[in-house]
């Protein structure tokens, strides 16, 4: 199909729709009258909405034609692994289950540690670095582990590292409230409250029709001018407590360092890489080593705005340098939440 | 001839040669595309406040260094002080071999760390990690592990034996001298106001890598013992990730006019587009030279430069 005949098929339903874009050219499609306005629609900037209500088998249907191969996945804005404000949206299945924790807590003013998100925390909260119990469990470690004055943080005062022995680390001001030539970090340097965090969506779209997959993601309101990366989780400790199986290691989408990814001032990105296996599906692996398809897509915030080559984070920093900020299930059972 | 002596001889070579330099390379001047102001009527108001001008970048092999060879001078008291951060790979030997006006297109770019810069760094050849020096730019070793220990060159995605092993994004052949003279790229600079807006529109740099965006500042005027010290232009996180083309646009806004140097203490000199051969950054500084000797030439590396205020040599 030309991309003129989209065009022409857009245009009695709504004027502006010849900026329908050709991605929606590079699958067959359904060209009922029905999919025809849902594409304009999605040309519009309704899209999200009309997907949200269709739901992912017709976002499948609406993207790929019926092909199983190509899905379109909508992201999910989290406050921790597996956890929206406090409550899981999905089923690891066994022995996991629902399995949850926060690594985004809410800023305590009066107090040391930063208090839990919940569905009743306001939007206004200012969020803030924390370690939760249950991080430390399935990592096999102990509250002592975790350095003074790293924790009840607010996102934007998290240190920076600048030194050139890779010691000292502060927090930047602002760049329009430092100095002309201070050290700063990137406007809009305002405080990170939950309303702002929760605004972030993001549309996964995932391509296994040829060899390997193509992961598209169109990423909306995430922290302006900031620095993220996209990961797979393609593996699971057999018990919680113990060292993940032998693909433990988070996949950098698309490998290093194209996996990192920088929003626009209106926290905006978007993301396309090729990977050589298809998510759905279980990669192979050396021998008789167990492998998964992947669990999720996961978009992690770095908070000190910097990466760490092929791991998202050092030692235990997730929640404290990085955090999940949006996650796209690819292989679990979604929560009727 | 060991990599000292190869050094001294290219580096007078070089002098002698300066007249020769390319005019590709130096087709850059500051003045060559500058425009100043508006002509729209409605914005001969500001024609006074408003300077805007579009320098050329100019790809680098080192610090203020093309194929050996400075392309300005710093003024004093630095005058055409040069350094390499790339040489070329030497399978037969530890030390790389220096670039120059003859050194083929074809070759293969590697680590390596100028007893030069030493100097200026403050550090000694005993900061200085050997294993380090002579990599090929392809096989950096990229930290691996979550204890930021284990460090490791990274297959291709293409070439990785299993689907999930960590790889580097592709394409990640060898990357040559060719490829890398290649890169390109306009600074836009718009004075408005207090400060000014900053447009980097990168084109041909390495494909799907990450580079960083640091403005290189003068002596203070102060007197103040500042060395030389970058800083990331906009604030941090100043990294962009290039397209599977190289290109990539950068946009910032930074509080004081290049232009109007009486107005800073710290006149802004050059603006560094910086690559990470270990596909990570440091935060708010560019390289962590003092810890395990990931010195610039070593992890970070000069690829396109727009000279700001300093005096472009004449070609």
């Amino acid at each position: 199909m030309r991309l003129g005949a989209t065009a022409r098929r857009c245009t009695p339903l709504l004027p502006q729709a010849g900026r329908c874009k050709p991605i929606l050219e590079e699958h067959p499609v359904n060209d009922s009258p029905f999919m025809r306005t849902m594409r304009c629609l999605t040309v519009l900037g309704l899209g999200s909405l009309s997907m949200q209500a269709m739901g992912e088998d017709s976002a499948n249907l609406f993207n790929g034609g019926h092909n199983p191969r190509i899905k379109r996945i909508h992201g999910v804005t989290v406050t921790g692994t597996n956890s929206v404000r406090g409550k899981p949206f999905f089923d690891w299945g066994p022995p996991f289950g629902t399995f949850n924790f926060p690594d985004l807590f809410v800023y305590n003013e009066h107090g040391t540690e930063p208090l839990l998100i919940d569905e009743n925390t306001p939007d206004s909260a200012i969020v803030a670095t924390g370690v939760s119990p249950e991080y430390l469990m399935i990592r096999g470690e102990t509250a002592d582990v975790i350095k003074p004055g790293t924790v009840n943080l607010p996102l934007r005062n998290i240190p920076i590292n600048i030194d050139f022995a890779y010691i000292k680390r502060t927090p930047l001001r602002g760049f329009d409230t430092a100095d002309p030539l201070e050290l700063s970090q990137s406007e809009p340097s305002n405080p990170i409250t939950l309303g702002q965090w929760m605004k972030a969506s993001g549309v996964a779209t995932i391509d296994c029709s040829g060899d390997g997959a193509t992961v598209r993601l169109r990423m909306r309101n995430l922290i302006p001018n900031r620095m993220y990366s996209a990961w797979a989780t393609m593996s699971l400790p057999p018990v919680i407590g113990q060292p993940g199986g032998q693909n433990a290691f988070p996949y950098p989408i698309g490998g290093t360092p194209a996996n990192a990814f920088l929003t626009d001032r209106n926290g905006d990105a978007t993301f396309e890489r090729w990977i050589k296996f298809c998510p759905f599906d279980a990669p192979a692996t050396k021998g008789s080593k167990p492998s998964i398809p992947a669990v999720d897509i996961e978009v992690l915030y770095h908070g000190d705005f910097q990466t760490y080559g092929a791991i998202p984070e050092p030692g235990l920093m997730l929640g404290l340098i990085t955090f999940t900020h949006v996650v796209f299930p690819v292989n679990v059972a979604l929560l009727n939440n | 001839m060991n990599h000292y002596e190869l050094k001294r001889v290219t580096q007078i070579a070089a002098l002698s040669a300066l007249a020769l330099l390319s005019t590709k390379s130096l087709a850059v001047g500051v003045g060559d595309n500058t425009t100043q102001g508006e002509e729209s009527p409605e914005r001969d108001h500001y024609r006074h406040h408003r300077i805007e001008r579009v320098i050329h970048g100019v790809a680098v092999t080192g610090q203020n260094d093309v194929r050996g060879k400075p392309f300005f001078s710093w003024g004093d008291p630095y005058g055409v002080f040069h350094f390499p951060t790339v040489g070329i790979f030497n399978p037969g030997g530890p030390q790389p071999f220096p670039i120059d006006a003859s050194t083929p297109d074809s070759a293969l770019l590697s680590t390596i760390v100028d007893p030069t810069f030493l100097i200026v760094a403050g550090a000694t050849e005993a900061d200085i990690d050997p294993s380090w020096v002579n990599v090929p730019l392809r096989e950096i070793p990229v930290n691996t592990d979550f204890a930021l220990v284990v460090k490791k060159p990274l297959p291709g995605t293409l070439e990785a034996e299993l689907p999930i092993q960590q790889s580097q994004a592709e394409p990640a052949g060898p990357i040559t001298l060719g490829q890398w003279m290649q890169a390109n790229g306009t600074a836009r600079i718009v004075c408005e106001g207090d400060g000014a807006r900053v447009t980097l529109d990168m084109k041909q740099l390495l494909p799907d890598r990450m580079y960083d965006v640091w403005a290189t500042l003068g002596l203070p005027r102060d007197g103040s013992s500042d060395k030389f010290f970058p800083i990331p232009l906009g604030g941090t996180p100043n990294v962009f990730i290039t397209d599977k083309h190289g290109d990539a646009l950068f946009k910032r806004w930074i509080k004081f006019c290049p232009f109007k140097p009486e107005t800073t203490n710290r006149k802004l000199l050059t603006i560094n587009v910086q690559y990470h051969g270990n596909h990570q950054n440091y935060g708010a500084i560019t390289e962590p030279g003092f810890i395990h000797g990931l010195w610039l030439g070593v992890i970070t590396f000069n690829h396109v430069q727009f000279p700001i205020n300093v005096d472009v040599l004449p070609q």
